[in-house]
């Protein structure tokens, strides 16, 4: 028996909103992504930031009697300015706060998902860059539909 | 067929008896939840995984906390370290009711939600809900102790509770 993560499909669903990629389309699992050749990273110094989100996960709850699942995701939504911060985290709220029930193509069960909390705005210890933090509360399938 | 102008005797309005709010009884249970609650609140803290405690590693985040208030007022504090200062966050707010605070320091969220240079390695919130489904036995115990319930009413409550 499997345990499906919802991540991913949480992230495909913020990161296809029109108003979230309206704003920015880097929308990351973990961490933000790196410098590579032809791009200088997501993470730049003070002076160059760019709004990018992270999207990790805290940890999440298992029922005994159902195979049902609440998943806690913390989404972390850097903006150029406070302001643009929380307007990107507005963004996601409004993109997956009181979606009801869906399956993705893949078989991903979601009953609901929720925006649990806003921490507000804060900086960046290494950059300075401002982000807000959202809760995501997740509550899924444990098992894949097909 | 009975008149209109004449209603049963079940529709007439009894004779109200007074009733009297039992005050003492609603603080009681205030308190009792209040008590719960920070006793929940010092299983997830104490319970939680801190990266840097002793006897892993001398590092930032090793002291967690506990604040309760009830009406905002302070009523209770612990702290798994040698200081047992704990204080409010600033963005705490405080209501009418039972509030309870719980975190570790700083810089505790860095390693809870990550930066730009690590990822989150989360040591709370996993922590936060494998307790949370017991709440209900927490309260239920801290009842018992304010003698807002007996003890058997209590077991019996938490024996007729399907566990989820």
């Amino acid at each position: 028996m499997s345990l499906v993560d919802p991540t991913g499909r949480i992230l495909t669903e913020i990161r296809d909103d029109a108003a979230v990629a309206a704003l920015t389309t880097r929308v990351r699992p973990g961490e933000p992504a790196g410098k590579t050749a032809t791009d200088a990273g997501d993470a730049r110094g003070p002076g160059a930031y760019i709004p990018f989100i992270v999207i990790s996960r805290l940890g999440s709850s298992r029922l005994k009697r159902a195979p049902i699942q609440e998943v806690r995701l913390l989404a972390k939504c850097y903006g150029v300015t406070r302001q643009g911060a929380a307007v990107l985290a507005g963004a996601v709220s409004g993109a997956i706060h009181a979606k009801g029930h869906r399956i993705s193509p893949s078989g991903v069960a979601i009953f609901g998902s929720f925006d649990d909390g806003n921490s507000g705005a804060d900086t960046d210890p290494v950059t300075g860059q401002p982000h807000e933090d959202l809760v995501i509360q997740v509550n899924a399938s444990t098992e894949l539909l097909t | 067929m009975p008149s209109p102008k004449a209603p049963s005797a079940k529709l007439l309005a009894r004779r109200a008896a007074k009733v009297e709010l039992n005050y003492a009884a609603l603080v009681a249970i205030t308190r009792a939840v209040a008590d719960g609650a920070f006793e929940l609140a010092k299983a997830i803290v104490a319970g939680a995984d801190a990266p840097d405690a002793t006897p892993l590693g001398e590092g930032l985040v090793d002291q967690g906390g506990v604040i309760a208030y009830v009406d905002r007022k302070l009523v209770a504090t612990y702290s798994t370290g040698a200081d047992p200062t704990v204080k409010k966050p600033r963005a705490a707010k405080l209501g009418p009711g039972v509030v309870v605070i719980a975190g570790y320091g700083f810089p505790g969220r860095f390693q809870e939600g990550g930066t730009v240079n690590q990822p989150a390695r989360p040591f709370l919130t996993p922590r936060l809900m494998a307790d949370l489904p017991d709440a209900e036995a927490f309260i239920a115990a801290a009842c018992v102790k304010h003698k807002v319930i007996s003890a058997q009413r209590a077991a019996v409550r938490l024996t007729e509770t399907v566990t989820p």
